[in-house]
C-alpha cells in the first residue's frame, strides 16, 4: 500500500473489534487477523474518517446498547447520547484518528455525482436501486477524492455498484502489505466537466 | 485506562501470576528460556543482540528437530506443552485477564483426564495455534483494567510482545514467521526491564515499544467496548 493515509470504513473498525474478542472469528482468521493488527499498529496516527462516518459508529454502538441485556454500568445518569459520544471519542483518541467533516461543498458534490449516476443508468429502477445502494457512502467516495486519501473497506457490495456505472472507468491491482490480501481499485467517474477520482482499497479475509 | 468493572488485583495475587508466567514459560520453552535469560542478564549492547540470534538459530534448530519427529512422538510433545499451558491459561482466567468470550473458549480446549487419545490432541492442536491470541487478549485486558506495571517490568507489553511471537509462529506466511524471534526476544527483554535493548531488537523488524504502546492503545479500548457488554456479531460487518 504506497498511501501512508487511509479513510477508514466503518465495517473496518468493527472487524478490528471481532478479531480482538472473538476466539471463534480470530480462530478462522488467524492470518487475517494478525494482518489487520499489524495495520493497524503500523498506521495508527495516519487513520481518519470522516465526520459520517463517526456518527454511524456511534448509532451502532448505541444500537448494541440497547440490544445488550443490561446497561453499562458507568452510565450513571449521562444521556445515552452524551454516553456514546464519549465513547467514540474514546476510539478517535486511542486510535489517533483524524476526523474530517463533510461541509456543503462536499454535498454538493455528491449532487453533482448522484446526477452523473442517473444519466450513467437508464433503467428507472436499476438507477434507484445503485442510488440505495450507494446511499451515504457517496461522501466517502467524494472525501477520497477531494483529499487524495484511499477509503479503506470490506464493503465488496459498494465497489461492486460503483464499478458497474457505466460511465466509470476503473483499474484494480492487487495487493499485499502488513500481510494484508487487498484489491486496490484506482475509479474514475466523469461529472459534466469534470473527473472524479477515487480509490478504494477492498480488504480480503479469504 | 480505568478499571470500571472490576477491582484490581491485590499485590500478592500479582506477584503469584507474575510468577506463574514465569514458571509456566519455562515449562512451554523449555531450554531456550533458560538460555535466553542468561544471555539476557549480560544484555546491553550489540555484541549480546547478535549472542540472541545465535540462540535463536539454535531455538530454529530445535523446532526443526521437532517438526522432524515421528507424528507419535511429535503428539506427545504437543500434549506436554498444552498441559502446561493450561496453567498459565488457568491463571489469566483467575484474575480475570481473559474476557468472558475467551475464557469460555479456553474451557472448551482445556484437555481433561477423561479426553479420548485423539480428542486431547486435537484440543492441544487448537489451543498451540490460539496460545498467542489468548494472550493478546489478556494484554489488552490488562491495560483496560489499569494493571500494566509490575515490579520493574510492564506485564501489558509483556503479554502482547509474547502473544505476537506465539501467534506469528503458528502463521501460514513466512514473512510473518520472521518476525516472531523479534517478539520474542523483545518479549523477554520487557520482562527482565531492558527496555532499551528490547526497542534495538525491535527496530530490526521496524518496529519499536512505541508501537507496541500503540497496540496496546487501541486494543485496550475494544476490550473495553466488549467489557461494557457491546457485543458486534459477523452480521455487523455488513
Amino acid at each position: 500500500m504506497r498511501n501512508n493515509k487511509y479513510l477508514l470504513d466503518t465495517n473496518i473498525i468493527i472487524d478490528y473489534y471481532m478479531c480482538l474478542n472473538i476466539s471463534d472469528y480470530k480462530e478462522r482468521h488467524r492470518n487475517y487477523c494478525a494482518a489487520l493488527g499489524r495495520f493497524v499498529m503500523f498506521n495508527i496516527g495516519s487513520l481518519m474518517m470522516t465526520d459520517l462516518t463517526e456518527r454511524e459508529f456511534m448509532l451502532k454502538l448505541i444500537d448494541k446498547i440497547i440490544e445488550s441485556p443490561t446497561p453499562p454500568n458507568d452510565l450513571d445518569n449521562k444521556s445515552l447520547v452524551e454516553y456514546t459520544n464519549n465513547l467514540t471519542k474514546e476510539l478517535t483518541d486511542n486510535l489517533q484518528i483524524t476526523i474530517i467533516n463533510t461541509y456543503s461543498e462536499i454535498l454538493n458534490k455528491a449532487y453533482k455525482l448522484n446526477l452523473a449516476i442517473n444519466q450513467a443508468i437508464k433503467d428507472k429502477e436499476e438507477r434507484k436501486k445503485t442510488r440505495r445502494k450507494l446511499g451515504r457512502d457517496i461522501i466517502n467516495i467524494i472525501h477520497t477524492h477531494q483529499n487524495k486519501i484511499p477509503l479503506i473497506t470490506r464493503d465488496e457490495t459498494l465497489i461492486n455498484t460503483l464499478t458497474s456505472i457505466k460511465t466509470a472507468s476503473y483499474r484494480m491491482d492487487q495487493e499485499r502489505a502488513y500481510g494484508l490480501q487487498t484489491e486496490r481499485y484506482n475509479i474514475n467517474m466523469k461529472i459534466n466537466n469534470e473527473t472524479l477520482e477515487t480509490t478504494l482499497i477492498l480488504i480480503k479475509t479469504q | 485506562m480505568k478499571s470500571l468493572q472490576t477491582q484490581k488485583p491485590t499485590p500478592t495475587e500479582i506477584s503469584e501470576l507474575d510468577n506463574k508466567i514465569r514458571e509456566t514459560l519455562n515449562k512451554i520453552l523449555v531450554t531456550s528460556l533458560d538460555k535466553i535469560s542468561t544471555a539476557l542478564k549480560e544484555c546491553n549492547n550489540e555484541e549480546c543482540i547478535e549472542e540472541l540470534n545465535i540462540i535463536f538459530k539454535d531455538l530454529d534448530n530445535d523446532i526443526n528437530y521437532i517438526m522432524n519427529l515421528s507424528n507419535e512422538r511429535k503428539a506427545s510433545i504437543l500434549l506436554d506443552m498444552a498441559k502446561a499451558s493450561g496453567y498459565i491459561i488457568q491463571f489469566l482466567k483467575n484474575y480475570d485477564l481473559l474476557n468472558t468470550d475467551y475464557k469460555t473458549f479456553v474451557g472448551k480446549i482445556m484437555i481433561k483426564d477423561g479426553d479420548e487419545h485423539q480428542e486431547a490432541i486435537e484440543k492441544a492442536y487448537r489451543l498451540f495455534s490460539m496460545l498467542g491470541s489468548i494472550l493478546i487478549n489478556a494484554a489488552c485486558r490488562a491495560r483496560y483494567k489499569g494493571i500494566s506495571k509490575i515490579g520493574n517490568y510492564e506485564l501489558d507489553k509483556y503479554l502482547l510482545l509474547l502473544g505476537l511471537a506465539l501467534d506469528n509462529m503458528t502463521l501460514e506466511t513466512e514473512k510473518q514467521l520472521e518476525l516472531s524471534p523479534y517478539y520474542l526476544t523483545a518479549a523477554f527483554l520487557v520482562l527482565y526491564g531492558k527496555d532499551q535493548t528490547a526497542n534495538e531488537v525491535l527496530a530490526k523488524a521496524g518496529l519499536s515499544l512505541k508501537n507496541i504502546d500503540n497496540y496496546l492503545r487501541a486494543c485496550s479500548y475494544f476490550a473495553k467496548l466488549y467489557d461494557i457488554g457491546i457485543r458486534f456479531t459477523e452480521e455487523d460487518l455488513e
